[in-house]
Parts: C-alpha cells; structure tokens; sequence
C-alpha cells in the first residue's frame, strides 16, 4: 500500500511536471464554421501554407502562436515534427521567395479565441484548458 | 529611454524570427539582413565585382531586405522587396528587387504579375537571404551563370498534391528583363569601341544588356525530405553596349536538388547555357555544377562543396572563357530561431589562362568570410 502510495504520488509530480511543458492543444474553430474535424497531415499541410483537401470543402485560414511561446513550440512539435529554428527555415524559404506567407502570430489563447471568433473561416490552437463555450474543438493533441 | 523600449530592443535583436515585425491590418512587413566580412589572400586580384579583395571587406555579404505583403481581398494580394546591397562593386544602394500582384484562382493556382525574380535555380528565389541556406554565397560557379535577376513580365505558380507529403510546383513565366534586372560583370578586352564602356582594359564593369521574349518553365517536386527541379527557358539578347545589337537566341537549362534527411543535407545542380551569333562574344556558352552535402549536429551545421565552371563550346567561343573550380569547406551555427553565425574557407583555382570569376587572370586563391545573417 504504502508503496502504491508512492508510485501514485511519483506519477503524479511527474504529471505536473509534464503538464507545464506538454499540455493538450485543441483546435478550434468557430461553431458555425461546417467542419467537425481535422486530422494531423491536414492541419500540418494548413499550418504550411500547402494546400488541404478535405474539410467538407471547407477553406480554413490559419492563425497562429508567437515564436517561442509555449503554445507554438509545442504545436511544431506535435503536428510538424520540427522546431522553431526549422519553421524559421522553412519560412525564409518560402516567404522571401514570395511564394507564400506564414499564418498571422497572436499574443495569447484569448486572443487566438477572438480571432476565430470574430472572423468564421479562421482556425487556430490553444491550451485544452483554454477552450471556452464559444469555440468548437475539431481536434484534440494530447 | 524607457525601459519597456530597451526590452523591445533587446527582445528584436535576441529572438528574430518569422514573425512579422509589424502586422497592421492586412499588411505584413518581414526583413532579412546579413552582415559578413570578406578576405583574400592575392595581393592583386579582386573578385570580378571588386567586392573581395587581400583587405578585410564588408561589401561582399552585407545587405538588407524588407518584404512588404499587403492583402487586397481573399484572391488578390501585394509583395514587394526592397534590397540594400553592393550588387554592383558601387556604393551601398536600396532598390526595388521585387515587386508583383498576385491573383489566387484557387489554393493551387495564382498569376502573378510585375518584377518577378527569375526562377532559374534552386535558390535564385531567395538568393539575397543568406538565412534561408547554408552557405555564405551559393555556389558562384552555377550562380553567376545567369546574370539576369528579374524579369518584368507574368508567371503562374500551379501546385498540385500528388500523394501523401509530396507535392510538384509548375510555374511557367515570361517576360523581359533591361537595365539593372540584367547586368552583365564584363571583362574589358580592349579600351577601344566597340565595347564603348569607357573603362581601361582589363578591368571589369557591368554592362546592361536586354533579355526579350523570355519563356520558360520552372518545375519542382518536393517532399518532406528533398526537393528535385527543372528548369528551361529561352529568349533573346542584345547588348549595344558590347556591340551586339541584333538579338539572339540565348537557352538555358538546369537541374538541381537538394535534400535534407536525418541531419544530413545535400545540395547539387548544373547548367547548360548556349548562346548564338555575335551575343556570343559578350557570352560564352557554359555549363557548371556543383555538389554540397553537410550533416547538421544539433546547432552545428558543417559542409563542403565542391563547384566547376567550364565553357561549353564545340566550335569555340568569340568570347573568353571563364572557368574555375572550387573547394569551400563551411560551419552555419545556428544562434536562434531567425538568426545563424556562418564561417567559410573557400580554395579557388581558376584554370590556367582564364580569370575565372576574378577581374584578371590569377593562380590559385583562398577566400575566407564570416557572416551573421539574421530574419525578422
């Protein structure tokens, strides 16, 4: 006993730790826009600049995090397999060539959640935690 | 100055990045800058821009973009680049690189139209933005093969999603391209017309010349690890400066592709130009390659690349040809999101007779470079 004690209490620390650095991201979009989901290729491909297929047909702008939030490096992470200084790469490439341009950096998930809201058709990514009744989730990254 | 500034300052000198510097609504404004110093170890002989010479020099590498994308509407949008450089051996001087419309029909198609850059490369693109490869200069054997840097004139960026991560790119363009879009770094033979160029033999200068009627195409096939490339164009020259004022046909081919695999990158291209009739005599035909590859260590990028230029005349050119080989062996550090330390040691051979990329005709020569090139 005394040692499952132990163990929950260990995993528990560990998943506070781990909480801080590796929260749930959810994508959001707002509730009138018609897509239900998205999947990790799709939203990679959105977060690019490379054309999606899919979304019910859908056309989904995206908005993003601040370079070197927390947010943003986590999502880089989880849905591109890249750091910050690969995006960074990617976006010279493609941004000063003129070929595309990187999705608009907000502050906050407040202010991602106003973005989406005022403007149906845009899509961001905030903390799980951060959902609010306003917003629809098309899909969680744990 | 108020404390919160200093922090700004400190914040937009530390932590660069993609990000734009100034989002007004529907108007993004992003940069690049490179500062990098230059030396060679011949006490006579300058690079053929008089860039690079036995003192230490910061013309070479140092310059400044500033990218300006303003939306219109959904479809239609605005970019233009203003670029700060000593392109040609002149004093330091900002202009309009770039500028065009753009009209997207759908995600996977757009027209574009204006001063368009001139795709005939894998990074001629983005050539000016030292962050976005890992050298100091793209390799100058296949790089300075094509003198024109824009033209004013129409493409198409057509895009398709062929499966899984893989994606092609087709852009055909057309156009012209005169005055500063296509200078030539011409080596003076003889002081005497026809040249007209007024400057003492055996120098160089750059002399304008016209490009008209250019048609081509650019194709690209990219993954998430590699991006293979073709291109083709032709079109017609003239150059009264040098004597040449009839037109005639110029062709111009390449392949390249580049790759970037568990750490361990790779760059290679080659170039076929073909010039005819008396354009000949300010261009000789030529064909170049180069090879880079590179295995990145966590911030530490090291490479080395080996580069060639030759002549590639069957029945002899009426120009002099310019040939060279090259060996650079180069470190990029990576000092944050946005901002790379870069240092370079590069061995050049000219072949005998020739002044390869150099104003005259020298032995072997070492350059060494350093460059911090940063985005914002």
């Amino acid at each position: 006993m005394k040692k499952n004690v132990a163990t929950f209490l260990a995993l528990t620390v560990a998943g506070m730790l781990s909480q801080a650095s590796q929260a749930e991201l959810a994508v959001v979009v707002a509730p009138s826009v018609n897509v239900d989901s998205i999947s990790l290729d799709q939203l990679e491909r959105l977060y690019l600049d490379k054309s999606v297929s899919g979304l019910q047909g859908a056309k989904l702008t995206p908005v993003d995090h601040k370079q070197g939030s927390a947010q943003r490096q986590e999502f880089a992470q989880k849905v591109m397999g890249k750091t910050e200084r690969e995006l960074a790469s990617y976006w010279s490439r493609v941004m000063f060539s003129g070929k595309g341009q990187p999705p608009r950096q907000y502050s906050s998930d407040a202010e991602v959640i106003e973005q989406i809201t005022a403007d149906p058709g845009k899509v961001g990514y905030i903390d799980g935690a951060s959902v609010t009744e306003g917003t629809k989730v098309i899909l969680r990254i744990p | 100055m108020s404390k919160r500034l200093y922090a700004a300052i400190a914040a937009g000198l530390l932590l660069p990045g993609a990000g734009p510097v100034l989002a007004i609504e529907n108007v993004d404004i992003n940069g690049f800058f490179t500062v990098g110093a230059t030396r060679s170890d011949s006490s006579s002989i300058e690079s053929e821009n008089g860039n690079i010479s036995n003192e230490i020099g910061f013309e070479q590498d140092t310059r400044i973009g500033l990218q300006v994308y303003a939306d219109i509407n959904p479809a239609m949008s605005v970019t233009a680049q203003i670029l700060g450089d000593n392109r040609q051996g002149g004093s330091f001087d900002a202009e309009f690189d770039w500028a065009f419309v753009s009209y997207a029909f759908n995600d996977n198609a757009s027209l574009r139209g204006g001063k368009i850059k001139l795709p005939t490369f894998l990074i001629s693109d983005y050539f000016e933005v030292g962050y976005a490869y890992p050298w100091i200069r793209p390799p100058a054997e296949v790089y300075s093969s094509n003198p024109i840097n824009a033209i004013s004139g129409v493409d198409a960026l057509l895009r398709a999603n062929l499966f899984g991560s893989t994606d092609i790119l087709v852009q055909p363009y057309f156009g012209v391209s005169k005055g500063d879009e296509a200078l030539l770094p011409q080596e003076v033979v003889t002081a005497a017309p026809p040249n007209g160029l007024g400057a003492p033999s055996g120098t160089v200068v750059y002399a304008e010349f016209e490009a008209e009627n250019m048609i081509g195409v650019n194709v690209a096939l990219s993954g998430d690890a590699f991006t293979i490339r073709a291109g083709y164009l032709q079109t017609e020259v003239s150059a009264p400066d040098l004597g040449v004022t009839e037109a005639e046909d110029v062709t111009f081919a390449s392949v390249g592709a580049t790759m970037d695999w568990h750490n361990v990158i790779g760059y290679t291209e080659y170039f076929e130009r073909d010039i005819e009739g008396l354009a000949n005599a300010a261009f000789p035909n030529q064909k170049g390659w180069y090879a880079t590859l590179g295995y990145r260590f966590n911030r530490f990028l090291p490479h080395v690349t080996y580069a060639q230029l030759r002549d590639d005349s069957s029945s002899g050119d009426l120009a002099t040809g310019v040939e060279q080989d090259s060996l650079t062996l180069g470190l990029r550090y990576e000092l944050a999101a946005g901002a790379a330390l870069k240092l370079e040691a590069q061995r050049v051979e000219p072949e005998s007779g020739s002044r390869g990329l150099f104003m005259a005709p020298v032995d072997d020569i070492n350059i060494y470079s350093l460059a911090v090139d940063v985005i914002f």
